[in-house]
């Protein structure tokens, strides 16, 4: 008997109180096909989180070839060679599949400093056919449908050479074209000694794929078998349990249902990529379960009936009225709630009391003559505590000090409090122990008789079971069916939520691509529009060029040689300096203090060299200004990354600080001379060309160059574009936004001694607003504020913008005006400028955050 | 997961403010007694009413884990307005008015492009800021308007029973805000906001809405801030206020409102814009160097977060 690659042992582990895995044992023999199967809350995502090492398990052990495997460590996890393909993406949205497969380990040529971007290619093609896959791998991930992103996931787990791959619902959204692409790729594998862990609700892959399949349920391992001794019916008992857990009394009699015309009535719902065409309707006093899959659409429903989504089609009526959709105080007010199913992000504020939790929904009833009233609250709180059997000493404890299954209580509370005719309640018992699961069934079935219309959704057969008296099951985006009581039996639930293998059905499609039929259907022209919005750089490109036209065509000295060298002279500084804070705003950060440290800088400079003052050699004060630039940029940055403070705050702090010891420094005084050597690196000219503009120009090529060719520019993108991916594939987010913060210190003293000499004077109000000018150029040339997006090329082209800008103003001969309302149009620019994003955005697929 | 089941004292951040303000008042007594006379400590506080005015609103947008830039420039746009409308003869209550209007509309137009257009507060008042202030450079052309009546002029040095009539207005306002933010519903949504914005909008709270009327509410007080400043001054000009914003987000900070919102309070602001001033009086007093000033605010405000950080770092702060 060879021995076994994976040796689970004894596994455990619990979330809060409620048990995850239960002493799971299991072997994955190598060369392997296991099959791991089990319904929602079994175990099975724990079990591979632990293998994978973003888990540590409670007690058991893992031995991988042979030897111990340190859990709780990613990197301990891919050493060994274990490749895990999430079920919830770890990609970065922003970067293309290149990136994405390479971010943390990327190929690299001359010792680490220059990405192989030829051995990433060819090795990303490779991959990607592999898998049959066409996709362009130039383009953002957010820009591909579902489908395609999770196939960059698969590449990225395949392309490390791995002998165990756990794949955690591979098919999910994929067309039955990709999914024979994929079986190929196993069998594959499986030949070349590679073990497969494979997770999937469709049971007829694991009957084509897996040697053996392993069942869970309730944390606990089932049994372990050989596929060719089960048939699909089998498997599914085993899923399911002969002896199926009555978690509680079922409903002593089914409540006859008059033929009312029904509280809740929904039409034809329809929200792309979600849900297609849902109709069904809920009486008083009756459960209404809603069962299937997770990603079946059920939450989505619930969403867009309360009013937190907006459908794209059909509608609802609650008591006979038109429910109006997409208000939720609206729907609060027509009688209608949902209790949310994650608790801790979307139920609860959890700093928050408990009695300020219970109140929230209802905060009108506390209320008296427009005070509210404590006293009213603490009366509601007690009553729900005492209610609901809650179990705190009182309402004015944090929520977070509750356990799971109170939690779940308060939540449940504070929509009781609003009285609603109809209470969707979605999974309402996950993860909370039995007890707390029994008393919330027993309120369910309180409000029920009291004539409230309850939609049950929950992932819990035996629960929606027991619970209702019809259940809906979704499937992939719509109904699949609908059981009466007495008909319902766990095999025929699962039977209608599982999906068949073969092609997706017509909303699978219309999950995957939307974006596909949405271009089909627009005008070119404003599709042209689009793309100028969506690629800024095009957009400004544009800008720049119309207005240059424009100018000329009023007044022809405008184009004059002299004139545009002087006004690329003006602006150097500026490219400077938004080379680093572009690499800032990428990376989620800010830095507002330039200009001050700019003022500083040119002190330090200032009063080294001149004559006046010290008197020192001009390379003695250009190296102490490059150095203290540098220096600040790395305060800066520690106060960012280890000390955790907002880099909004810092930056803030600093701007006035500096300013404040440029004053002290220069107090009042104004330097006017300074030697031959530092007027060099600003008005002097090398071949003819301004050595500012060699500077600038050097700056802009090796920023470029830096986010282009080289590991660190993409993984500064990485961590903009998802910082949780960008943990999740071991990368340092401190060392890199450290990294940027300094650049930016050391860009500004190069900024200030290029600039410095321009100035006939040096005063402590030098720099005053340059930190705007230089955030309006980069924001406006397409850096999103939100991280992971952005070039060196469009900061450029957004300085020469604002900097034709301000010499239109000029030109325009409005004269001394133009220093006045500059600020103004700068300002302008930067509302524009989002403006157009937002509207790029709201049609464009990007996603956009962790 | 975090669990604290006893109960916090609230009020400690407070009670170390109120420490810091008196063993700062006994060191300026002991080195200079003459500050803190009554007479001069009455003529000190001129100066900061415009800034205690500003930090109402701004505790509140805190709070809500946003921020406002831009009062400082558009107290400055609402003063130039004052100004410019008073040369053309309109009666300075009027133009007072007016300029309430333009801050109140500079404020929804912050709102607006937070609330709906859903942009970070930051990039919005950081492009407000300078926009509010180029219009007032540009619309003024940079020339100072003075020359007010004395009884407008009241408005801003004027004395109630001994005590300055900004004092009083700052009193009631401060009063009114206390009162919105611990016993109405409008408060309750603002600190439940802050703490989690999607809990908030699943509870049927109308987030955007209440964005709206904050920002809004915001730039009411900056046109009040502007009116009181130039009736003070007796002068309107486009440069005033240039950096207040900073001391106002250091007062409202420093005074225990955490920037990532859900906590804080208006007891605490007070003692910080109390602590900042005298501070910085003191500084100007003793050593006659305001630059100091600004090297004091600058730190103290990184400090005062950092020291959060420290004594919060038991707190989940980024979620993976």
């Amino acid at each position: 008997m060879e021995q076994p690659l994976v040796r689970i042992a004894n596994l455990s582990k619990s979330f809060g109180g409620v048990q995850a895995l239960i002493e799971v044992g299991l072997d994955v023999a190598p060369g392997e096909v296991h099959a791991l199967c089990g319904e929602n809350g079994a175990g099975k995502s724990t079990l591979n989180k632990v293998l994978s090492g973003s888990v540590v398990p409670d007690s058991g052990s893992v031995t991988f070839a042979g030897k111990p495997l340190r859990t709780g460590s990613v990197a301990a996890s891919e050493a060994a060679g274990i490749a895990i393909l999430h079920q919830e993406s770890a990609a970065f949205p922003h970067l293309n599949a290149e990136d994405n497969l390479f971010v943390g380990r990327e190929p690299m040529r001359l010792g680490g400093l220059l990405l192989d971007r030829a051995s990433m290619r060819r090795q990303t093609r490779e991959q990607l056919d592999r898998l049959g896959e066409t996709l362009n791998a130039r383009k953002p991930l957010g820009e591909l449908t579902f489908a395609q992103r999770q196939m960059v996931s698969l590449a990225r787990a395949l392309s490390r050479s791995c002998r165990l791959l756990i794949m955690d619902e591979p098919t999910a959204s994929l067309s039955a074209r990709e999914m024979a692409v994929l079986f190929d790729l196993i069998r594959q594998l499986r030949s070349d000694g590679v073990s497969i862990l494979y997770v999937s609700h469709r049971l007829e892959e694991v009957f084509e794929l897996a040697d053996r399949v392993t069942v869970l349920r309730d944390g606990r391992k089932v049994e372990t078998r050989p596929v060719s001794e089960l048939d699909r019916g089998e498997l599914v008992r085993l899923m399911v349990g002969r002896d199926v857990r009555q978690p509680g009394q079922t409903r002593a009699t089914a409540p006859i249902r008059p033929p009312a015309s029904p509280l809740l009535r929904v039409q034809n719902l329809t929200r792309h990529g979600a849900f297609h065409d849902i109709s069904f309707s809920v009486h008083a006093g009756e459960i209404v379960g809603m069962a299937g899959l997770v990603g079946a659409g059920r939450s989505e429903v619930a969403r867009a009936l309360f009013g937190i989504d907006r459908p794209d089609g059909g509608g609802a009526e609650l008591a006979g009225s038109p429910l109006p959709l997409g208000s939720p105080p609206e729907a609060i007010r027509r009688g209608l709630a949902l209790v949310p199913e994650d608790r801790q992000h979307q139920g609860l504020a959890l700093p928050m009391t408990i009695g300020e939790n219970l109140s929230l929904a209802v905060l009108r009833s506390v209320t008296r003559r427009g005070f509210f009233s404590r006293k009213l609250e603490m009366v509601l709180a007690e009553r729900l505590i005492g209610e609901l059997s809650i179990h705190t000493p009182g309402p004015a404890l944090p929520a977070e000090s509750l356990s799971g299954g109170n939690q779940q209580k308060v939540l449940l509370g504070k929509w009781l409090a609003a009285s609603p005719r109809v209470l969707i309640l979605d999974e309402p018992t996950r993860g909370i122990d039995v007890g707390a699961k029994a008393e919330v069934h027993r309120l369910m079935r309180e409000l029920a008789g009291k004539g409230v219309g309850i939609l049950l959704i929950s992932s819990e057969l035996p629960e929606i079971l027991s619970m209702s008296d019809r259940i809906l099951v979704m499937r992939e985006g719509a109904l699949a069916g609908e059981l009466n009581r007495g008909e319902a039996t766990q095999e025929r639930v699962l039977g209608l939520a599982l999906p068949d293998a073969g092609p997706t059905a017509a909303v699978g499609d219309a999950t995957s691509r939307p974006d596909d039929s949405e271009q089909r259907s627009r005008p070119r022209g404003r599709l042209l529009l689009r793309r100028l919005a969506q690629q800024r750089e095009y957009g400004v490109l544009a800008l720049l060029a119309l207005t240059v036209a424009v100018v000329a065509a009023v007044n022809p000295a405008f184009l004059k040689l002299d004139n545009l060298r002087d006004m690329l002279v003006h602006v150097a500084p500026a490219a400077i300096v938004a080379c680093g804070l572009t690499l800032v705003i990428v990376t989620r950060e800010i830095d507002i203090s330039v200009g001050s440290l700019m003022g500083l800088l040119a002190a330090v400079v200032g009063i080294l060299t001149s004559p006046q003052r010290v008197g020192a050699s001009v390379a003695v004060g250009v190296l102490v200004t490059l150095l203290a630039g540098t220096g600040v940029g790395f305060v800066t940055g520690l106060l960012v990354t280890l000390g955790r403070v907002p880099s909004i705050i810092v930056t803030l702090g600093m701007l006035t600080a500096l300013r404040g010891v440029t004053e002290m420094t220069m107090r009042g005084e104004w330097i006017t001379e300074l030697p031959a050597g530092l007027r060099f690196w600003g008005i002097g000219t090398l071949g003819g060309v301004p050595v500012c503009l060699w500077v600038a120009a050097a700056v802009i090529a090796l920023t470029s160059a830096i986010t282009r060719v080289t590991p660190l520019g993409r993984r500064l993108y990485a961590v903009g574009s998802s910082p949780r991916s960008a943990f999740l594939a071991g990368l340092s987010e401190r060392k890199l936004k450290l990294f940027a913060f300094t650049f930016t210190g050391l860009l500004t003293a190069l900024a200030t001694l290029v600039s410095a000499p321009q100035l006939s004077v040096i005063e402590s109000g030098t720099g005053v607003g340059f930190e705007l000018l230089v955030v309006t150029c980069v924001v406006v040339g397409g850096t999103s504020i939100n991280g992971g997006k952005g070039t060196v090329f469009g900061s450029t082209l957004g300085v020469l913008l604002l900097g034709i800008v301000a010499t239109v103003l000029i030109f325009l001969k409005l004269g001394e005006m133009s220093t006045y309302w500059e600020r103004a149009i700068q300002g302008a620019f930067i509302l524009v400028a989002v403006l157009a994003d937002h509207l790029a955005r709201r049609r464009s697929a990007v996603e956009v955050g962790a | 997961m975090n669990r604290r089941s006893r109960q916090r004292f609230a009020y400690w951040h407070e009670i170390l403010l109120a420490g810091l303000l008196s063993c700062l008042l006994v060191w300026a007594w002991r080195t200079d007694p003459a500050f803190v006379s009554r007479d001069a400590q009455v003529e000190l506080s001129t100066h900061v009413w415009e800034l205690a005015l500003l930090a109402l609103p701004m505790t509140l947008i805190v709070i809500t884990a946003g921020i406002d830039l831009s009062v400082g420039s558009a107290m400055a746009l609402c003063a130039v307005t004052l100004g410019l409308t008073y040369e053309a003869g309109v009666p300075p209550l009027v133009g007072s008015l007016l300029a309430l209007l333009v801050g109140t509309a500079a404020g929804a137009l912050n709102g607006l492009f937070v609330a709906k257009v859903r942009v970070h507060p930051l990039i919005v008042t950081l492009a407000t800021l300078a926009v509010y202030r180029g219009i007032a450079e540009g619309v003024s052309l940079g020339r100072p308007v003075s020359g007010f009546p004395d009884s407008f002029g009241f408005l801003g040095r004027g004395e109630v029973g001994g005590v300055p009539l900004p004092g009083l207005i700052f009193a009631v306002l401060a009063v009114a805000f206390s009162i919105v933010l611990a016993k109405t519903p409008f408060g309750r949504c603002l600190y439940a906001l802050g703490h989690n914005e999607t809990a908030a909008r699943f509870s049927g709270i109308a987030v955007d809405r209440v964005k709206l009327w904050l920002y809004t509410l915001s730039g009411a007080m900056t046109g009040l801030a502007g009116v009181l400043l130039v009736a003070r001054r007796n002068t309107a000009k486009a440069d005033l206020g240039a950096g207040m914003e900073l001391d106002v987000i250091t007062a409202v900070v420093l005074g225990g409102t955490s920037i990532f919102g859900g906590r804080g309070n208006l007891v605490g602001t007070v003692l910080g814009v109390l602590l900042i001033h005298e501070a910085r009086e003191f500084v100007s007093w003793h050593w006659q160097r305001d630059e100091l000033n600004l090297v004091v605010i600058g730190a103290l405000l990184i400090l005062s977060v950092l020291v959060q950080r420290v004594l919060s770092s038991g707190r989940q702060e980024e979620r993976h």
